[in-house]
């Protein structure tokens, strides 16, 4: 039962902070997913579960037992790197007897086992190749299959598809998914793809400079972000500045600097006269009926969606995403003029940051 | 009776597997494993660094009487300024004209290519000595050039650059042979496949990924010329390197001399070897431009004409001087009954047959010993195990002991052991010890550095123990530059003579017997023939270490 905790775990690389009191709950048989931008801390996080990294300060445990300062070959959790690290001089199958040998199976097991998993990846004819002689999708399911036939059932997989192209990426992806499930893993997978991310995860870990930002299911994510990175790094929003301009129970009206007024919905954190920063999903903004005003400045079709860039007065950008099915029936001209709303719903106010709007959003 | 005998393997396969599985267990405790590198600094310190040093830091107040004499002091310097110009000039050819050959060799398919590679080694087991002596018979008093006119030239500094090229240009072979055939030739396809012509694709791509091989090597050539004693003696004539004037010294009697000179040319050598690492791996080759001459150079009639001068450099310049000994005694050998005599074990010849046993038994020795301790040594400065200060240090001061002039060591150490009363086998083996510890440590940091982390993690989060990893993963891996370290190792300390004159006088290793053989006047057929018969013992040994070991490595097991 791969229960994994982390408590409090710090890491240091000399000057650099990797990991900042990190504490998180995984489930038995959990997917999780880890996003954030380069150099948060993901793989750090990873390595430290596996054993690859010992922290600084804090614990790791796994399955209720403390595991920090263990060895990795202990701990009953695969890692898996980034470019696969296939073993070059072992053919596909030798690559899977390691592990098996390693954890004592003896031969005949371990023959049974690799047809076994070779199986499962759909790798079975490419059983003695060597590692160079695969395509990168048949590596990253050499690699895969070589971590599942250990048997362990923690498995932490470090931007698995990161290296395949697209299609094989969505294809993998299911299968990922379908294998995690069939063999009741817990599984943690980082990854730069929110798309992905979003599709395969039961927990989405959100990271930004050592720091869990939020975690939870995608779903809660994606629509109650808890900070701008959040409603920034997951999904495609826009970011307006304004001021509170009256407050009346949970309605409030945020004035933005063009003078334009948005209706939102608040918690009581937020008093007249206060700066905020609202943040919207570019899917949730409305075209028709609404309190602002812009004109048409760019049309980007993007297959099942189409992007439109509005311009308000006073420099002020809105980007709304519109399904196909809108936009096939209706006629969107450049510079023709569109009313614009917000369910006020769909606003997420936050307080402004420190260093600015631009300055949150650019140190990602 | 087959079946006894395959109960047999069984029996000791099984063994074999259980000492295996013994060993993956321990070391997979922190404690063994830690108290294995505390284990490797002990010997490092207490068999090789101390000793190599102590006897000279002992009589350190000596050196001071030479600050006080203004003419000893200048010779002093002269030799030390003269040891380092030489030191450099030969690494820096070693290095210019050693990879156009370990590259024929990595990478062109001839068949013949194997004995080239396997020639290759054959001048490191020629004990250096002769080769001196070899060195001397070519260049200078019965040159077989002669006959295109060249009368020979006279003992100096030209033979000393000449012996000193010939005996460290084969280590510098077989490291960058082992580099480039760990490196995978795919990354050299991809480049070439970009566009870049194939100069600029070694320039490029293969080079910069050399490039902790070519640093070892030039380390390795560069402390081998200046430590190197017996043969550069032989052909010194009125040249006065650091070597020579030590030894002149103690065979003069004077203890200051050598302990002074021998302090210079450590330090010295220690900052210029560190300078060399330091600089050496942050040196970054330029990258961006491709130049038109490159586009020239690899036209095929170019690289031919490379690959040509590189084979033909080696044959001249380091195979014949290796041979000429041999070669030049063949038909007194020939025309004597001597060779029928050889397998008798009578008289001079049992000596003979009991040297070599001797050597090859402390070759072996040296060897498993060095592997046993250097590798957790390697670890620690590879993997900055214990930190990055007591990493450079300990990589600083490994390569010491080959800095230290021959018989400077053997002074030394037998000034540090000889109180103590142990057997002259016991000092030879330790002075072996502490002349091949550096090639072994360099090797072994070489083919850590290049292995890629990654692999040895997912070795480790499959659940290999440590020992696991290493033995089925990091050794296959670089199997070929491991295999050089060892070839290494084991040819120096069988041909190694300076040292083990110094330390013992019972013990004689052929090398040394070799040695008295070629000096004493009545001998000269009879040296000819015994170093004929070692070098062809040595080639035979080396060429079934080989099979077996490429035969036998790749498995998972
Ligand atoms: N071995 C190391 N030595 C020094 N610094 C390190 C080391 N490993 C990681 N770091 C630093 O720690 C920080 C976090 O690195 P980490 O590899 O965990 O990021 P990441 O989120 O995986 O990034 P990416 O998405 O680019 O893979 C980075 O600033 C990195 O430079
Ligand atoms: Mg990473």
């Amino acid at each position: 039962m791969p229960k994994v905790v982390l408590e409090k775990v710090s890491k240091k690389f000399g000057r650099i902070t990797a990991l900042n009191e990190i504490n998180l709950m995984l489930e038995d048989g959990e997917y999780s997913c880890i996003l954030g931008p380069t150099g948060s801390g993901k793989t750090t996080l990873l390595k430290i579960i596996a054993g690859l990294v010992e922290p600084d300060s804090g614990d790791v445990y796994i399955d209720g037992r403390r595991v920090t300062g263990t060895p990795a070959e202990t701990r009953n959790a695969v890692y898996m790197h980034q470019n696969y690290a296939l073993f070059p001089h072992l053919t596909v199958s030798q690559n899977i007897i390691f592990g098996l040998t390693a954890r004592g199976f003896s031969e005949e097991d371990a023959r049974r086992k690799v047809s076994e998993v070779l199986e499962i990846v759909r790798l079975r004819e490419w059983a003695d190749a060597y590692p160079r002689e695969l395509s990168g999708g048949m590596q990253q399911r050499a690699a895969l299959a070589r971590c599942l036939a250990t048997g362990a059932r923690l498995l932490l997989l470090d931007e698995p598809l990161g290296a395949l192209d697209a299609r094989l990426r969505l294809e993998v992806r299911r299968e990922l998914s379908r294998i995690a499930e069939e063999l009741n893993l817990t599984v943690v997978h980082v990854t730069h793809d929110q798309s992905e991310a979003l599709s395969l995860a039961d927990r989405l870990i959100l990271m930004r400079n050592g720091k869990i930002v939020q975690a939870g299911p995608p779903e809660e994510v994606y629509f109650k972000p808890n900070s701008i990175f959040s409603a920034y790094f997951v999904g495609e929003s826009i970011f307006l500045e304004g001021i509170i301009r009256s407050v009346n129970g949970r309605n409030v009206t945020l004035e933005l600097k063009n003078g334009m007024a948005i209706e939102a919905l608040s918690d009581d954190s937020f008093n007249m006269g206060e700066l905020a920063v609202a943040a919207v999903r570019c899917e949730d903004i409305e075209v028709g009926g609404g309190p602002l005003t812009g004109s048409l400045k760019e049309v980007n079709f993007l297959g099942s969606f189409a992007k439109l860039v509005f311009e308000l007065p006073r420099g002020l950008k809105i980007i709304v995403n519109i399904p196909l099915s809108r936009f096939i029936k209706e006629e969107f001209r450049i510079g023709a003029s569109f009313q614009l709303s917000i369910p006020r719903e769909k606003v997420h106010l936050f307080k402004p940051p420190s260093k600015g709007l631009a300055g949150e959003i650019e140190a990602v | 009776m087959p079946a006894v005998e395959t109960r047999k393997t069984i029996g000791l396969k099984k063994v074999w597997s259980r000492i295996i599985a013994r060993l993956d267990k321990l070391s997979e405790k922190k404690t063994v494993v830690y108290s294995l590198y505390f284990a490797s600094i002990i010997f490092f310190l207490g068999i090789i660094l101390l000793p190599s040093l102590l006897g000279i830091l002992l009589k350190l107040d000596t050196a001071m009487s030479v600050l006080s004499d203004p003419e000893l002091l200048k010779r002093s310097f002269s030799a030390i300024f003269s040891s380092v110009i030489l030191a450099s000039i030969v690494s820096v050819l070693d290095v210019v004209t050693g990879l156009p050959l370990a590259w024929v060799i990595a990478r062109k398919k001839y068949r013949w290519l194997s004995i080239v590679d396997s020639l290759v080694d054959f001048p490191l087991i020629v004990p250096t000595v002769i080769l001196g002596y070899s060195t001397l018979l070519l260049w200078c008093e019965e040159t077989p050039f002669s006959i295109i006119g060249f009368n020979g030239i006279s003992p100096g500094f030209i033979t000393v650059l000449l012996l000193h090229f010939a005996f460290s240009y084969p280590v510098v072979v077989r490291i960058l042979v082992g580099k480039l055939l760990d490196i995978e030739a795919t990354y050299e396809v991809a480049a070439r496949t970009l566009g870049a012509c194939s100069f600029t694709t070694a320039r490029t791509i293969t080079i910069p990924m050399l490039k902790s091989g070519i640093i070892a090597s030039l380390i390795l050539s560069f402390a081998r010329s200046l430590s190197e004693t017996g043969a550069t003696i032989m052909v010194a004539g009125s040249f006065e390197n650091g070597p020579v004037f030590i030894k002149k010294s103690i065979d003069a009697g004077l203890v200051p001399p050598m302990v002074f000179v021998s302090l210079v040319l450590i330090v010295f050598s220690i900052l210029i070897l560190a300078g060399l690492r330091l600089f050496g791996f942050k040196l970054k080759i330029p990258f961006r431009k491709s130049y038109r001459i490159e586009a020239a150079l690899s036209v095929e009639r170019v690289t031919r004409l490379r690959d040509a001068s590189a084979i033909i450099i080696f044959l001249f310049l380091v195979f014949l001087p290796a041979c000429f000994m041999v070669l030049s005694r063949m038909h007194l050998m020939l025309s004597s009954s001597l060779l029928g005599e050889i397998f008798t074990l009578q008289g001079a010849w049992f000596t003979y047959w009991v040297s070599v046993l001797n050597s090859y038994v402390i070759g072996f020795l040296t060897t498993l010993i060095n592997i046993v301790f250097t590798l957790p040594m390697a670890t620690i400065i590879v993997r900055r195990k214990l930190g990055g200060l007591v990493s450079r240090t300990l990589e600083a001061l490994s390569t010491t002991s080959i800095i230290m002039p021959s018989v400077a060591l053997g002074v030394s150490l037998s000034l540090f052991w000889g109180t103590t009363g142990v057997s002259d086998f016991i000092l030879v083996l330790l002075a072996h010890l502490c002349i091949t510890y550096p090639y072994m440590v360099s090797t072994m940091v070489s083919v850590l550095e290049d292995i890629p982390v990654e692999l040895e993690e997912a070795g480790r989060t499959l659940g290999g123990t440590p020992f696991k990893v290493f033995r089925s993963i990091v050794l296959p891996v670089a199997k070929y530059s491991f295999l050089s370290g060892v070839i290494l190792t084991f040819t120096r300390s069988v041909n190694e003579t300076g040292a083990t004159l110094a330390v013992s006088k019972t013990f004689k290793t052929v090398s040394v017997l070799l040695v008295e053989w070629v000096k004493a006047p009545g001998m000269k057929v009879e040296a000819g023939a015994g170093t004929m018969v070692l070098m062809l013992l040595s080639i035979i040994l080396l060429v079934i270490f080989r099979y077996i070991y490429t035969k036998g490595g790749g498995g998972v097991a």
